[in-house]
């Protein structure tokens, strides 16, 4: 019998009120396709106007859900404001038993310290056995490859490390953190003055070459791929590889399409590339989506299957 | 808060022994070097040191008091690990003062096969905070960070209050916009990345196209720049490209400007830093004459003297003359800029 490739909602990355949050995993608590939720701050922390209240409230509203609950920390925390939020992140976790995604040298070091498990999330650079090895001994549980880590490359980081391999699999590729706000700059504010008028984009907005292509997202802090990047038709090649659970990461609109094909293409029930066809619609995929990562290849491209 | 106060060393780029040569007698405490192959994070064609070459530097520098760091510090790639462990081997032999490692793969071989010599956090790591200092410390027994260009001075004085690790800063050159190590723009858009490659925006995916009336600037393809017939045209850099946004064209990421931190000198010696880094390996052996001469005499200036210190004209000029854009911005070091 093959493997049950289990399904996750990444931490939202787009600045949005809290009851658009709420609304989004309240409804995602309720959608049996989904087997984990992550919830947290990951991009900037002065979204995170009431702290850290709101999602500890939201884990234990999802509680009943009986769904793996995992709590996401900032990835780039630069000062003392920033790491105390960490902290009480991984102490509340702590205390209702779940996991935290450590975005963060600072939070693996933290969540070792207080022994809390952790996924080791996207942006803590693993690129070698060794560095999952040493993640896995201070409580890795899982571990979410860099993105631009060809795919193929992932078992002999992952062989006898006995974590468990999530790979971002649907969504804007999350590329770049800065200490610039690029949403404050394109609006002639700066990060100090940002008003929080990324809370107006929920997918981000959009940066374009100056021959009006499409180029990438800004999302605040960070620069995101323009299209989201799939592997919906690779499912079962990522399988081989030992990928355990398919990332997606929340968006604006069409996410319980997105996840209902993930499970039907992960169960057998639908062919990947035709699910693909269904979800993209009319227009060709290559002005829809992007997957050059999952190729070895530059991250903005479409690659049709061999 | 009161920071002791330091006078940083001033490490200084070279990508080939003139330009270690050039660095040493223009009075740079510290040369950084990388060797000749994808574990550095610098790999551009035409630079770097092979190990008779680095060899030659290390005698050079040591015969004039001077040190020489190297780095490597990018990951290694599955199943190649030895051409990243062999860097570090031979960095250890030809007596080099300091390695400048990222992965936590060759942080722990070079500490269980070398424990004396000095390992230093490289800037890909991407620690910009004490608690991942602190991380690297105890687990790899650090002595030194090269910080990320995401911290105002501010955060730095109260980070260096919290950790026993020291600290560098870049002071000078070109200057990376988003956080060192956690950008992976260049694989985005040409498949190549600093941590992967060793490169951002590779020259050989730069293409310069003469239209009518226009020079436009492509990276593997994307129009990232398009500038005058007489317009200064700098390396095409991915994050310092024009696009558009919210319905304007420009510099959405950052001007094409230089780092130059001259005013904050005083304040940085006040922060507990203990050694400035000038960028710039890809750079001319007649650039790093001049940056470092420069900064050697603002450095001295600020040490002998802080309350009378001034940026002296000449200073600013002779870096302009060699600057991309001009050596114009603070970068993260000041909060407005964010």
């Amino acid at each position: 019998m093959k493997q049950h490739i289990k399904l996750s909602v990444g931490p939202l990355l787009f600045g949005w009120p809290e009851t658009k949050v709420n609304d989004l995993y309240l409804g995602l608590a309720e959608n049996p396709d989904v087997d984990i939720l992550y919830l947290g701050e990951v991009v900037c922390s002065k979204r995170m106007i009431a702290g850290i209240d709101p999602i500890v409230r939201l884990a234990d509203e999802l509680k009943s859900c009986s769904k793996e609950i995992v709590l996401s920390t900032l990835a780039m925390p630069c000062g003392e404001h920033e790491l105390q939020t960490i902290r009480d992140l991984i102490r509340a976790a702590g205390e209702r038993n779940l996991a935290i995604e450590a975005n963060d040298m600072s939070a693996v070091s933290i969540a070792a310290e207080a022994g809390v498990a952790f996924v080791a999330g996207p942006h803590l650079n693993v690129y070698t056995p060794y560095a999952l090895q040493r993640l896995s001994t201070l409580g890795a549980m899982r571990m979410v490859p860099p993105m631009e880590l060809p795919p193929q490359d992932i078992p002999s980081i992952t062989a006898q490390s006995g974590v468990e391999v999530e790979y971002f699999a649907h969504g804007k590729l999350p590329l770049t953190f800065s200490a610039r706000c690029y949403t404050a700059r394109a609006r002639g504010l700066s990060k100090r003055t940002c008003h929080h008028t990324c809370f107006m984009d929920p997918d981000g907005i959009e940066m374009r070459s100056l021959d009006h292509e499409g180029f990438t997202t800004i999302n605040g802090i960070q620069i995101m791929s323009h299209r989201p990047f799939t592997v919906l038709n690779h499912v079962q090649e990522l399988r081989q590889l030992g990928v355990g659970v398919l990332r997606i990461s929340p968006q604006h609109e069409h996410m319980t399409d997105v996840i209902h094909r993930f499970r039907a293409v992960a169960d057998d029930m639908q062919d990947g590339r035709e699910a693909l066809i269904s979800l993209g619609g009319d227009s060709p995929l290559q002005q829809q989506f992007c997957n050059g990562y999952y190729h070895g290849k530059q991250g903005r491209v479409w690659i049709e299957d061999r | 808060m009161s920071s002791p106060f330091i006078k940083p060393e001033l490490v200084c780029p070279a990508g080939n022994l003139p330009s270690l040569k050039a660095a040493v007698d223009a009075g740079g405490d510290v040369v950084y070097l990388g060797f000749r192959n994808a574990s550095n994070a610098r790999n551009f064609e035409g630079l770097n040191f092979s190990a008779t070459e680095a060899q030659e530097g290390i005698e050079y520098a040591h015969q004039h008091g001077a040190r020489v760091y190297i780095a490597v510090n990018t990951s290694p790639k599955p199943g190649q690990e030895k051409a990243w462990t062999s860097s570090v081997d031979l960095a250890a032999e030809l007596g080099a003062d300091a390695v400048i490692l990222s992965d936590m793969a060759l942080l722990d071989y070079a500490k269980r096969h070398y424990p004396s010599l000095r390992r230093h956090l490289s800037v890909q790591a991407s620690a910009c905070n004490y608690e991942s200092l602190e991380f690297y410390h105890r687990e790899f027994d650090i002595t030194r960070a090269v910080l990320p260009r995401v911290l105002t001075l501010d955060d730095i004085r109260i980070l260096n209050d919290r950790t026993s690790v020291e600290t560098e800063i870049f002071v000078s050159g070109g200057l990376c916009v988003m956080a060192e190590g956690r950008c992976w723009l260049s694989s985005f858009v040409t498949g190549d990345s600093p941590n992967m490659q060793g490169v951002c925006s590779p020259a050989h995916a730069v293409r310069f196209e003469e239209q009518q009336d226009t020079l436009d600037v492509r990276l593997d393809g994307v129009l990232i720049n398009r500038f005058a017939p007489n317009e200064a045209a700098g390396y095409p850099t991915l994050c310092k490209g024009c696009f558009e946004a919210e319905g304007k064209q420009g510099h959405v990421m950052e001007e094409p400007y230089s780092l130059n931190v001259l005013e904050m000198l005083p304040d940085i010696m006040h922060a507990g830093i203990s050694a400035l880094k000038i960028e710039g390996r890809q750079r001319t052996k007649h650039y790093v004459k001049e940056v470092v001469s420069v900064m050697r005499a603002a450095v001295d200036a600020c040490a002998a003297d802080p309350q009378s210190y001034r940026t002296q004209t000449t200073w600013v000029e002779r870096m302009n003359a060699v600057s991309e854009g001009g050596a114009r911005t603070a970068g993260a070091y000041a909060d407005e800029w964010r």
